[in-house]
């Protein structure tokens, strides 16, 4: 028998979205077509699957009550991944992704908690180191923690947080990246494979 | 109680929950020589979910398919069940989760 914590496997499910990364280790070209075909493909299946569930009423585990009836905010997500990869350069993206792919998780992990806020900047901050963001970067990585995390913290329906964090926090370092110059990218595309 | 499952959710959650730790390791080990800071987040904040989703015996809150039939009928989900049985207090909890 497979025994699972709804709440977790939504929190889980949300955590693995952090992967959409694995996107800029593929090759620019994937036997001839360009990758970014992969994700639009994915959009094309996953549009298809959720169509489906609201017109049979299909239900999937772990899915919330007053998601029904109406498009669900892991097709949310997944559209704003897709979104932030195809129309940001991957210095505004990874962060995005990151942050709001582990913020929510973080922050409903710590609901009721003192420090929850912190923690999640705190969190902001390392998804920016790590995605390349260095000390001369600081007006961007202090800008997007912060944004990231007020969304998170203020966003309600029907704009859900999965859209309003990636996409407005992308928006925000954008335009910021006007003045500011981004890091380059962290990921390569891995050589040799799928050419 | 935690969620029970049955008949074709049982084959979707096994797909489902090896996905959720295969895809992390997945990323770690291929983008982990060229960010290896990054494949660190991603691989912690995913095992770190994964664990307190697998982890057995942690209290949580019982499916409403549960409260109605038993958790050992063989198509557990039932739409009209579920909201029939849904409490007030229950589905304003489950709303507020991230």
């Amino acid at each position: 028998m497979v025994e699972l914590d709804e709440v977790y496997l939504r929190r889980a499910s949300h955590t693995v979205g952090a992967c959409a990364v694995l996107y800029y280790a593929l090759p620019e070209s994937i036997y001839g077509v360009p990758r970014w075909t992969v994700p639009m493909i994915a959009v094309m299946l996953s549009t298809a699957g959720e169509s489906f569930r609201l017109r049979r009423g299909a239900l999937v585990p772990g899915l919330r009550d007053h998601e029904r009836g109406r498009v669900a905010s892991y097709y949310q997500f997944g559209l704003s991944m897709v979104l932030l990869v195809l129309l940001f350069p991957q210095a505004i993206a990874v962060p995005c992704l990151l942050v709001a792919a582990l913020v929510d998780p973080l922050l409903g992990e710590m609901r009721g908690r003192r420090g929850s806020c912190s923690a999640a900047m705190l969190l902001c901050v390392a998804i920016f180191i790590a995605a390349g963001y260095r000390a001369e970067h600081w007006a961007l990585i202090a800008a997007g923690s912060v944004a990231a995390v007020a969304l998170e913290m203020t966003s309600r329906p029907p704009l859900d947080d999965d859209v309003t964090v990636p996409i407005g926090t992308g928006l925000l370092l954008w335009a910021m990246s006007l003045m500011v110059d981004l890091p380059s990218g962290v990921i390569e595309p891995v050589k040799g494979a799928l050419l | 109680m935690r969620a029970e499952y049955s008949g074709r959710h049982r084959a979707l959650l096994l797909l489902w929950t090896t996905g959720l730790v295969a895809f992390p390791l997945a990323t770690a080990v291929i983008i982990g020589p060229q960010a290896p800071l990054l494949a660190g987040i991603v691989l912690f904040g995913n095992l770190w979910m994964d664990v307190l989703a697998l982890r057995p015996g942690r209290a949580s809150r019982e499916t409403p398919s549960q409260k109605v039939e038993g958790a050992d009928q063989d198509d557990g989900y039932d739409e009209k069940e579920e909201g029939d049985v849904q409490s007030g207090e229950e589905g304003a909890r489950r709303d507020v989760e991230p």
